[in-house]
């Protein structure tokens, strides 16, 4: 029986799909046994299982959930609607907890983004008079709570050119956060406002999707020389209100409870390798214990997995945030797949070694534990640890694209852990790779472009040949 | 006809040297220097395309070169890991009120490798020969900024400004030179220091070997000791063997892997992989100053006919560019768009320069319009690259020569006699990505002849201006200009990883310079 998946590595790599290749000699205290019982044993084992579930009508849904096109795996699985499977339920609700998460870790770097962008500015340089910045610096510091900042720069919106800039400025003052500005004929600047807010109470999201990649602000300034100098700027609340949509969004699919919790009982009929394939969760006793320690936000979901322990992975980070832990870590890893495939190849079906190499499940498993083990290291303030895991993590070959093993959230740890480490041009790099399939990064890319130029304003550029 | 040709570099003891190498490669990829010559003890053996022309950092012009002089020279300030400017041969400086000047406090505790203690009057030294313009330094625009220095003391030098600094020593990671090791500040490329060169740096230059292989050793004085105590920078002309050595652990460190090298690598569980960040693009440069190129019409219609997308595929992943900054950069300009491959407007703009089609080749003048090709020897995958534009530009009727130069023969003929048609180079930049050496008239490394007085104009404003918008708006029209006036054709852009041997660790490096931080690194 040849898999109907099997046709999937082909579409989804195009011509650059490369098969696993053959393993190297492990260490001898490495073994393959944690991975015994793991959706990948499964999928390499029984194929038939795999087929069951990813053959049918949601097949779609599983080809762009291996591609890491998230979004694209939300919407293919909600083809079916109200009348969807339950597999397919489970599928979507995974896509959209991804896409949660991923706004997420891209929202933590606009929050340092945009404040360190807009309080380098006024430091090193002059914020332009009357400019609208004030209120988008404003508005970031707002949305990451931090009110004292927020009241200083609407202070200073003030004096703004724009009157409606003005009137926003001081009707988000006078307003909770969370909660919308009331009134009549509000600005542009508050309707948007208020659309966050619907949007982070409802999950509907559609109206902001389709601006999330304009500015938010657009002035001209008539300078000294005589030109105009066109400014743009962009919204600062669009990351962290598309994870809490999707959030949303995640809850209701899985019936209006707890979307991870739901992901533990399932939905009646469901397979429960519908949970765990192409996940960080090697076994769904895990995905239980994982999910009762994140209950209120996808946050860190998957980086302190017992999977990680089992692996012989250390789920505590050491004090430093040395590198070369983080490379040691990855080893062990490594050890550990290679011993697994050594003793598959040794035992496995023609079809469940296809399946192992056209969706090349090794590297799509070891990526998305690096990603946990990313996310656990930014998460504990070790940017050096985070960088070096998520590097590990991607397919130098493709690194600029989106696929089955460069998840989109490995850049924006990357982004992150850049940022942190000083490396500001560098993150440039990793949001770049994002912006066709994550049009709503486009601020962030923006904004740390400004910073970038204001962190080298003093430096000679220096240049040479090859 | 693809040619290699040498002039400058053709010395005998260069081909005996060659014919050493070659001979060492074929040993190697035969398994038997492998066995034979195992790791040299706690050394570091690192491969580059070709040797530095020259270890003089007043003279540098290549990223093989800039790697060497990390290693054997130091600034005032230098790179901390998160790329911050920390002193390095200064100890503290104090920046006066209107900040017009600096008092930089120098350490006292430094020794050149020839155990001369440094003092001021080498900082004043190099300062003043970086500007001497009998010099001709490549790098004098990195002292631009310096309207004089002066030695107060030996451990005390004062800095004039030409116009108030806010951070005066970001600017000063330029290398010192030791004043000792010169006659004058008219600093010669040929001068005795470029064969026992001499610096503060974490390694010293030992000897340069017969196999262009290049030989330092740690230099441990009192304010570091490198944990590396040898490193070898070995010439390995022929980039494809390059991941096969570092496979069978005849060198340590690869600073650029070719892109089809990747797979290989990353699944070799002896060696990691080190993705660092350069602003690198390749691209086809006319010169300007010599006939038909200055025709903007030729230009375009050249760029017409390069299929930029079926050279880059060969070689490897990438981006393909529009202008002289990578995607990536802020400074890209994304609504330029391509020129695009088009033989029929191609032809337009060649009839409207006054070409005339014979028999499907192209004439100018009565003669075939002929392309001449010079490519840099050291540029990875160059040859794979010349051949295939080679053979697409012959289809579209030009003529097409092509030679390749060596280091010493392509400054000379392509940076001091400006003796090319077109080149086929890159450039790399820091994270500032300034191309004003490049496109301004006045720009120390514009070989091309290039000047637009618009762009000029740009230039200076975005050097000039402290706003990010203004500068970011600036230079996005200067991507836009210098595209359309086709000075070159922009190619790509290729991810840059370094690779390197697991038994080397606490490997940091910096994205532009490379070997910055070697001085942590350390060999199991």
């Amino acid at each position: 029986m040849r898999n109907p998946l099997l046709a999937v590595g082909v579409l989804v790599a195009g011509g650059g799909l490369v098969g696993c290749s053959a393993p190297t000699v492990a260490p001898p205290a490495a073994s393959g046994a944690p991975l015994a019982g793991s959706w990948l044993a499964q999928v390499v084992e029984h194929p038939e299982t795999f087929a069951a579930l990813t053959g049918g009508p949601d097949r779609p849904g599983w080809i762009a959930l291996h591609g890491n096109d998230l979004a694209g795996a939300a919407d293919a699985f909600a083809v079916a609607g109200l009348n969807a499977g339950p597999n397919a339920r489970v599928g979507r609700a995974r896509a959209l907890l991804d896409l949660s998460q991923l706004y997420l870790d891209l929202a933590r770097s606009g929050d340092q983004a945009w404040l360190t962008t807009f309080a380098t500015w006024s430091e090193r340089s002059t914020i332009p008079a009357g400019s609208a910045l004030t209120y988008v610096a404003g508005l970031a510091a707002r949305d990451q709570g931090d009110a004292e900042v927020s009241s200083a720069w609407f202070k200073l919106s003030e004096t703004a050119r724009d009157p409606a800039v003005a009137q926003a400025s001081a009707a988000l003052v006078q307003t909770s956060p969370g909660a919308p500005v009331t009134g009549d004929e509000l600005p542009a600047l508050l309707v948007r406002h208020n659309a966050h807010v619907a949007a982070r109470d409802s999950g509907v999201i559609d109206g902001l999707l389709a601006e999330a990649a304009l500015p938010l602000v657009q002035e001209d300034e008539l300078r000294s020389d005589g030109t105009t100098l066109h400014r743009e700027f962009y919204d600062p609340e669009i990351l962290r209100t598309l994870s809490v949509a999707y959030w949303k969004q995640a809850q209701e699919v899985m019936g209006g409870g707890h979307p991870l919790q739901a992901l533990i009982t399932l939905p009646d009929g469901a397979d429960p390798m519908a949970a765990l394939l192409f996940g960080p969760v090697l076994h769904a006793e895990e995905w239980s214990s994982e999910v009762s320690r994140h209950t209120e936000t996808p946050g860190m979901l998957g980086a302190s997995s017992a999977a990680l322990a089992a692996l012989g992975l250390d789920t505590e980070l050491p004090p430093t945030d040395e590198p070369d832990w983080a490379r040691d870590q990855v080893h062990r890893l490594d050890a550990v797949l290679d011993a697994w495939e050594t003793q598959v190849r040794a035992s496995a079906s023609p079809d469940g070694l296809a399946l192992l190499d056209d969706l090349r499940l090794v590297d799509v498993l070891r990526s998305r534990l690096l990603l946990a083990l990313a996310r656990n290291a930014i998460g504990s303030h070790h940017p050096w640890q985070a960088k070096t895991f998520a590097q590990l993590a991607l397919d130098a070959e493709n690194s600029r694209a989106i696929t089955p093993v460069n998840h989109p959230a490995l850049q924006a740890i990357l982004i992150e852990a850049q940022l942190q480490t000083g490396h500001t041009r560098e993150a440039l790099d990793c949001i770049q790779p994002m912006l066709a399939a994550y049009p709503a990064a486009t601020g962030l890319d923006e904004v740390l472009g400004d910073l970038a130029i204001l962190q080298g304003l003093d430096r000679y550029g220096d240049s040479k040949e090859n | 006809m693809v040619t290699a040709r040498r002039t400058e570099g053709s010395t005998l003891r260069t081909l005996v040297r060659r014919g050493a190498a070659d001979a060492i490669r074929v040993l190697v990829l035969s398994g038997v220097v492998a066995a034979a010559t195992p790791a040299v003890g706690g050394g570091l053996r690192y491969a580059e395309d070709q040797a530095p022309g020259i270890v003089n950092p007043v003279f540098t012009t290549s990223m093989s070169e800039a790697r060497l002089n990390e290693l054997v020279f130091e600034g005032l300030y230098t790179d901390n890991e998160n790329l911050a400017s920390v002193p390095c041969l200064a100890e503290s400086s104090e920046l006066s009120a209107d900040r017009t000047s600096l008092v930089v406090h120098l350490r006292t505790d430094v020794r050149w490798h020839d155990g001369t203690p440094f003092t001021a009057q080498d900082v004043v030294f190099t300062i003043n020969a970086m500007k001497d313009k009998a010099t001709a330094s490549t790098e004098k625009g990195r002292v631009a900024w310096i309207k004089r220095a002066e030695a107060t003391d030996d451990a005390t030098v004062r800095l004039e400004f030409e116009r108030p600094e806010v951070r005066p020593e970001d600017k000063l990671l330029f290398k010192i030179l030791p004043a000792h090791g010169f006659t004058s500040t008219a600093v010669k490329r040929t001068d005795t220091f470029r064969n026992s060169p001499v610096g503060t740096g974490p390694y010293r230059f030992v000897r340069y070997n017969d196999d262009n292989s290049i030989t330092l050793e740690a230099a441990a004085d009192a304010h570091r000791t490198p944990a590396i105590s040898e490193i070898v920078m070995r010439e390995v002309s022929d980039k494809n063997y390059q991941a096969k050595l570092l496979l069978y652990e005849s060198l340590e460190a690869l600073v650029r892997v070719l892109p089809r090298d990747l797979s290989v690598l990353q699944n070799a569980r002896k060696v990691e992989l080190y993705p660092y960040q350069t602003n690198s693009w390749w691209y086809l440069g006319f010169n300007l100053e010599r006939a038909p190129f200055d025709n903007h019409d030729v230009r375009e219609a050249v760029a017409h006919m390069v299929d930029v997308e079926a050279l880059l595929a060969p070689i490897g992943t990438g981006d393909t560019l529009t202008g002289p900054y990578v995607k990536s950069s802020p400074y890209y300009n994304h609504d330029v768009p391509a020129w695009g491959y088009d033989a029929r407007t191609a032809a337009a703009l060649l009839e409207r320069a006054g070409c005339t089609q014979e028999a499907g080749k192209w004439m100018r003048n009565g003669q075939p319009l002929t392309l001449h090709i010079t490519a840099h020897q050291t540029l990875e995958s160059s040859q794979e690259v010349v051949i295939n534009l080679q053979s697409q530009l012959q289809s579209a009727g030009l003529d097409v020569e092509v030679e390749f130069l060596d280091e010493a023969a392509w400054k000379a003929r392509v940076w001091r006699e400006h003796d090319y048609d077109v080149v086929l180079s890159q450039w790399t930049f820091d994270r500032n990505e300034d191309i004003r050496d490049q496109f301004h008239t006045e720009g120390a490394r514009n070989f091309s002849g290039y000047s637009n007085k618009a762009v000029d104009i740009v230039l200076d404003k975005a050097r000039d201006t402290t706003d990010p918008q203004e500068k970011k708006a600036a230079l996005r029209d200067a991507h836009r200009m210098i595209h359309d006036d086709a000075p070159m054709v922009f190619l790509w852009t290729l991810d840059s990883y370094a690779a390197l041997s697991t038994r080397v660790r606490s490997v940091v490096i910096h994205p532009f310079y490379f070997f910055t931080f070697v001085q942590n690194w350390r060999m199991d």
